[in-house]
């Protein structure tokens, strides 16, 4: 009977371990984390991020910044940077792919073990605002405070307004600086040994991507597979070839998808394909890893890209890029900016906005902490000047400021440096928004789209159609 | 559990000292309902309904909701989330998918698994190696094999320059085959983008899960072989049966087991299939190598319904239980 007393005791015992052990995986309470003094564990370098949120050690906090730019090299930089001035305070970044960013990001917000700071951007389905805005602590207040009572006029026109969430009328994030779209990017170390020039217009590029192909190079790497909405933004361009004023009224539901200006735009983008424009596997691939090593590698010509490739014109940028590429020994070539040719009539310019801002988890237990590493970069001039340094965002935030491109290590400043500036200029001049406007379904639907439009015989009309029954306009 | 519900009077002989007699029955009775070795299993219980069990009943309550993941939650909408998942052709779709890749891997696997357990069987030199080579796909992980295999079907990759260069595509264009392929409108044995066509990258899934999996298959029909008496063997050659008339005749049907637990295993795979489909075609171009696996990966994750993916969940464990139903009456039919 004892023997099977105990059997009892330890198979109970058993139990109510395992039970003990899926509680604690469940919630680890909301004060769990708090550690101080020689107790404290921390998460290290590693990026992980979740195991500490509140790691102090000694007098040092470590705060976890999760999000999907900048590239890992250029975040460390700007962490060291950040670090330097704020002694005290220690960042661990963690990069995601932008597939993945919110599906890793929502469980975290939803507990209590989420970083203390994430990224927020105007729209889209990566880190869109009206993804995350229940998730994002108020800063308003605290850019006020950094900046005085008339603290909005101290940013760029629009961007406070694009991280503000309407039904809220909370600042959810403070914008790092601004993006700008609608572009393309070319290798001018290739077109000059091929004896070319930027195109004109959608024959002349055609007839040059030929001799690109011949030359045994991709003429534009694009991937379109998978999730990424890359693809999409080379959709709006094809329309907005067509009429300029059309795509962003279609977003806000001001207009149908089932038109004859979107019908002509898929048409457009389909030709791009067969006509040797685009590459062949467009939709096997994705953008990122492998378009756009693709292009690193300086095996293609051209990409459609934004403003934030220009953190690869330096040298040591775009050497880490081409390694990355798989390339051993990069000899950086020339990047180039380059305005939408003429595709379908029109010459459209280029779609700016915010682009992405450092939002606050509010239950961070280093509020504190986490609202310097904000306000440092968003509201300082020095912080500013860190991020235009290495040229992931471009345009600034704060009014006043510029890149300095004396600091820059380009491979040829004489020729990239007016052309960066021109591309700057066209994009702060614009007043049509990137994805400000874009819902998480119509921004799926036109994934669906391009891929039909590039790999089936669907008809412009019956593409149109799907996407018109799948979209949800926002105004 | 027969063999466990042994009281504990009927193991001593004797009621518990201390008691009356109306307690010790009741006592006895109460041992009776309760197993001997419940106690044991409490731990994997606990462990069954806190995982597994719990989360098919939240993934139940969860699929009565319009849920996008947000503070608030979700919003009861009774059973609409089903009705929506079967009136919407993208999971008809992925459904024929998952009877299409389960009909073709498990034809080819079962097929090439008796013919290589077969082979091995017979007297050949460096069967050790052979033996290696065909299983060793099924230890490596699809995370690691997926890339690789994306790079072996890109346009540039090294399938579409054997096919040109060794002039296999010339070949079979000369022959016929393409000629008949195309007439069946199957994709022709030429250079092509594998993973860009709606046409192809349903079949480069197939293919690279009978890359993986023709080795277990082997293995099991190989141990499965080796149970055959020699003298059967040896009596039907006397009778005058040829090999392949041997293999037919006696070897397969006396296999017969391997193959109906493959095919139970294929089921349970096809409707459950996530890794190679995402991680090298994510279930397109345009939900051509979708299966519910992604489909609901994308509806719970991409696209934060998880409503919609809740009940995609209960429709697919619905599935999986009809399955292995159905195969089970099926094996003990053939019993």
């Amino acid at each position: 009977m004892r023997t099977r007393r105990h059997s009892w005791i330890a198979s109970a015992a058993c139990a109510a371990l395992l039970v003990a052990g899926l509680a604690a995986c469940g919630d680890s309470g909301d004060g769990s984390t708090t550690s101080s003094g020689d107790a404290a564990t921390s998460g290290g370098d590693t990026g992980t991020g979740t195991d500490t949120d509140t790691d102090t050690s000694g007098d040092v906090v470590t705060i976890n910044w999760w999000g999907f730019a900048p590239d890992v090299s250029v975040g460390e930089k700007y962490v060291a940077a950040f670090e330097a001035a704020n002694p005290g305070i220690k960042v661990v970044y963690k990069n995601f792919e932008n597939t993945d960013y919110a599906p890793a990001l929502r469980p975290a917000l939803q507990s209590d073990e989420g970083p203390d700071i994430y990224e927020i951007s105007a729209g889209g389905n990566v880190a869109g605002i009206q993804l995350w805005a229940d998730y994002a602590e108020d800063l308003t207040a605290t850019a006020e405070e950094a900046l005085g009572a008339d603290w909005k006029s101290k940013f760029a026109p629009g961007y406070i307004d694009q991280l503000t969430w309407p039904d809220t009328g909370i600042l959810t994030a403070l914008p790092l600086g601004g993006v700008g779209a609608q572009m393309f990017w070319y290798n001018k170390t290739l077109l000059d040994s091929l004896g070319l020039q930027p195109p004109a217009d959608y024959d002349e590029w055609v007839e040059q991507c030929k001799v690109i192909t011949d030359a045994g190079y991709t003429c534009m790497a694009m991937g379109a597979g998978g999730d990424m909405t890359f693809g999409t933004e080379l959709l709006r361009t094809t329309t907005s070839s067509v009429d300029t004023e059309y795509w962003i009224k279609a977003l806000k539901g001001e207009a149908s998808w089932e038109d004859p200006v979107f019908y002509e735009g898929i048409q457009i983008l389909r030709n791009m394909i067969k006509d040797g424009i685009i590459q062949a596997d467009a939709i096997g691939v994705q953008q990122y890893p492998e378009a756009n090593n693709t292009f690193m590698a300086g095996k293609a010509a051209y990409v459609q890209m934004g403003t934030w490739y220009t953190q690869y014109a330096g040298r040591e940028a775009q050497t880490v890029a081409a390694q990355a590429a798989g390339v051993s020994t990069p000899d950086p070539f020339v990047m180039m900016p380059m305005l939408t040719p003429n595709l379908g009539g029109q010459t459209p310019g280029m779609v700016a906005e915010v682009e992405w801002g450092f939002a606050v988890n509010p239950k961070s237990k280093n509020m504190e902490a986490a609202k310097k590493f904000a306000t440092w970069f968003t509201t300082t001039q020095e912080g500013q000047e860190v991020i235009l340094h290495y040229l992931d965002i471009g345009l600034p935030a704060l009014v006043g400021m510029a890149p300095n491109w004396a600091e820059v290590d380009l491979v040829d400043p004489d020729i990239q440096i007016p052309a960066f500036e021109e591309m700057y200029a066209a994009a702060g001049a614009t007043a049509e928004t990137r994805q400000l406007h874009l819902s998480q379904e119509t921004s799926n639907a036109l994934v669906i789209a391009v891929q039909e439009a590039l790999a089936t015989d669907k008809s412009p009309e019956d593409i149109a159609a799907g996407v018109q029954a799948a979209a949800v306009a926002r105004p | 559990m027969a063999s466990t519900s042994v009281s504990a009077k009927g193991r001593r002989g004797k009621t518990p000292p201390g008691t009356t007699r109306g307690a010790a029955e009741q006592h006895r009775r109460q041992l009776k309902l309760r197993p001997a070795g419940f106690g044991w299993i409490l731990p994997a219980l606990v462990l069954s309904v806190g995982v597994i069990y719990f989360c098919i009943g939240y993934n139940g309550f969860l699929s009565t909701q319009q849920n996008k993941g947000g503070i608030d939650g979700g919003t009861f909408i009774g059973l609409d989330n089903y009705r929506n998942a079967l009136s919407n052709p993208l999971f008809w779709g992925a459904l024929k998918h998952t009877l299409i890749f389960f009909l073709v891997v498990s034809l080819v696997q079962i097929g090439m698994g008796i013919i290589f357990a077969a082979m091995l069987h017979s007297k050949i030199h460096l069967a050790v190696v052979y033996k290696v080579i065909i299983f060793m796909p099924f230890v490596i992980a699809p995370a690691i094999m997926a890339p690789v295999h994306r790079q072996v079907f890109a346009t540039e990759g090294p399938l579409n320059w054997i096919l040109t260069n060794l002039k296999i595509q010339w070949l079979c264009d000369h022959i016929g085959i393409n000629w008949v392929l195309e007439h069946l409108h199957l994709p022709t044995v030429a250079a092509q983008s594998w993973l860009a066509q709606t046409s192809t990258s349903l079949l480069v899934v197939i293919g690279v899960q009978i890359w993986s999996t023709i080795g277990f298959a082997f293995i099991l029909f190989y141990a499965s072989m080796g149970q055959i008496e020699p003298e059967m063997i040896e009596a039907a050659r006397i009778d005058g049966a040829t090999n392949p008339r041997i293999l037919i005749s006696l070897v397969v049907p006396s296999v017969r087991g391997t193959v109906l637990a493959l095919l139970i295993l294929n089921a349970i795979t096809a409707l459950k299939l996530f890794d190679y489909p995402y991680l090298m075609t994510r279930g397109g171009p345009v939900y051509t190598s979708d299966f519910l696996g992604t489909y609901i990966h994308r509806e719970a994750v991409t696209l934060t319904n998880l409503g919609y993916a809740g009940a995609l969940s209960i429709l697919l464990l619905i599935l999986a239980i009809g399955a292995s139903v159905v195969m089970s009456l099926w094996s003990r039919r053939g019993e």
